[in-house]
């Protein structure tokens, strides 16, 4: 009786367990059949908001670690202020450095190469915007002739200690019905909430600089010597990586996003971001699943000799 | 006998009875705001005072401007700011034409007539719009410009460069006013550097 009571409950904990890796993944992680076995069906629109790379700070715990109060909030408003306009100050030389050279260009020539084989993307060139507001998103939406709209969204910036680059690709779905997935009916910006999103997956790329040092000014004026030579390189690479993993990406099926959260994929931490260490990755290249593809590789030797 | 209770608005406000709806009233009013577009005035401000780059008494350096462009990809946008865009004005020939028209103040006297034309016997310019940004990072408000400039002197010397102004500081409530000044702050900073090398090439006496 003892026995079986035990069994019971050990048998209950495996089905809690197994229903609790069913529930982890979200029908907005990976493409659903029926879009998949349509053509032609989705419109593509690439957004890149940014005109410059972006710098990053660490913001102020100071209200945080003393539990709160008003006065440590604008302690940690005035902190994070002085940090950011002194990250500003340390970024203009990358920013002078890659002036002309084409970021924008770079992420519609990515989501091309992207989408080039996938029959379920309609054959109507991608459009480009820097206006990522859901009323335009919406606008857009409308206007299409497909039922369905991917936003590709990019960002690229610097890592607080300037130590690498990092580009994050967004793929949002959004259908043009003003109905939620229960069947009722939402407000026509509501169709872009993540919510209603029929897939939402990001993919990231972290390219580390090669002798990267604690002192930020340093680091930025290797990034940006020789005309941004290893920033233009990094982000180039960048790019290409974010293309490979939004392929891996949008092949995903539950049952392989499911393998990925396995145990034997040991969950580690690295540069801030924490995944399950993905197997079977080209040296160099560290690869996790957080869920969402993150890439982290130093930048090669042959850009920063 | 317990003291009388005052019961008027004031007090009701004091003890948080009427907050309540007032707050919730004024809930769907901010939301609209944080996403309502900002849309930059028509015409460029000077964000502070202007100092010439000339010498005292300096007869103004004559810039005619063959050509003022936009390259940006998107010259209708100037950023995001959460999910608010910040719009560049509807003509942004004009709008242009005011900014780079503040050279005045700065001692460089920019002409717009015959454009295309070069007109001898003094600097001919040609100015292109290439980065006009406004971003935020946590708490603070950033912005930058930069402008191309390929000049030619009398005496056949150039300028080809990029001029870059850039500003940062605490962005107090993302308000429309701050936002149009903080844009303005980066415009005027590319300027003073836009004026220096322009009068430089002049060969006007310097300040």
């Amino acid at each position: 009786m003892n026995m079986s009571f035990r069994a019971t409950i050990l048998l209950a904990i495996g089905l809690c367990g197994a229903g609790a890796d069913a529930r982890d993944i979200s029908p907005q992680s990976f493409i659903a059949g029926p879009m998949r076995a349509a053509t032609n069906s989705v419109a593509v629109r690439v957004e890149v908001a940014q005109a410059e790379i972006k710098s990053n700070i660490n913001p102020s715990n100071i209200s945080v670690a003393t539990r709160g109060g008003l006065l440590f909030a604008i302690a940690d408003a005035a902190i994070d202020s002085a940090r950011a306009k002194k990250a500003e100050v340390v970024i203009t030389p990358v920013r002078n450095a890659l002036t002309g050279f084409d970021v924008d260009a770079l992420a519609i020539d990515t989501t091309r190469a992207e989408m080039a084989d996938l029959s379920w993307i309609s054959a109507n060139a991608a459009t480009f915007s820097k206006d990522t507001s859901r009323a335009s998103q919406s606008a857009y939406l409308d206007t299409i002739p497909e039922n369905e709209l991917a936003l590709i969204t990019y960002s690229y910036d610097l890592s607080p200690d300037f130590s690498s680059i990092r580009v994050v690709e967004h793929i949002s779905i959004a259908h043009k019905s003003n109905t939620n997935s229960a069947g009722g009916s939402i407000k026509p910006v509501d169709r872009l909430s993540e919510r209603n999103l029929d897939y939402s997956q990001s993919v990231t790329s972290v390219v580390i600089l090669a002798g990267a040092g604690p002192d930020k000014a340093a680091n930025a004026a290797l990034w940006a010597a020789d005309g941004g030579r290893r920033a233009r390189a990094a982000l180039a690479t960048a790019f290409a990586e974010v293309n490979r993993l939004t392929r891996k990406s949008l092949n995903l099926t539950p049952e392989t996003i499911q393998a990925m959260n396995g145990k034997e994929n040991k969950r580690v931490v690295a540069n801030g971001y924490s995944g399950r260490l993905i197997p079977g990755e080209a040296t160099g290249i560290a690869l996790l699943w957080g869920p969402g593809f993150v890439s982290e590789q130093e930048l090669a030797d042959s850009v920063t000799k | 006998m317990s003291p009388p209770v005052r019961s008027d608005a004031w007090t009701r406000l004091r003890r948080g009875k009427s907050c309540l709806p007032l707050l919730a009233m004024t809930v769907p009013v901010a939301a609209y705001a944080a996403s309502r577009p900002v849309l930059l005035d028509q015409t460029y401000v000077e964000p502070g005072r202007v100092v010439s780059v000339l010498a005292k008494g300096a007869p103004p350096c004559p810039v005619h401007v063959m050509e003022i462009a936009d390259a940006r990809r998107s010259p209708e946008m100037i950023g995001m700011l959460g999910g608010k865009p910040v719009l560049a004005p509807k003509d942004r020939a004009a709008w242009l034409l005011s900014v780079i028209g503040a050279l005045k103040g700065r001692g460089v006297a920019a002409d717009f007539s015959n454009p295309a034309v070069e007109t001898p016997g003094i600097i001919n310019a040609r100015i292109i719009l290439q980065t006009a940004w406004i971003n935020s990072v946590q708490v603070s408000l950033d912005e930058s410009v930069v402008f191309k400039v390929e000049a030619k002197g009398i005496d056949g010397r150039t300028i080809d460069r990029f001029y870059r102004g850039s500003s940062s500081h605490m962005n107090w409530a993302s308000g429309d006013g701050e936002i149009k000044n903080a844009i303005n702050i980066a415009f005027s900073r590319a300027l003073d550097a836009m004026a220096h090398d322009l009068a430089g090439l002049c060969g006007a006496k310097q300040a």
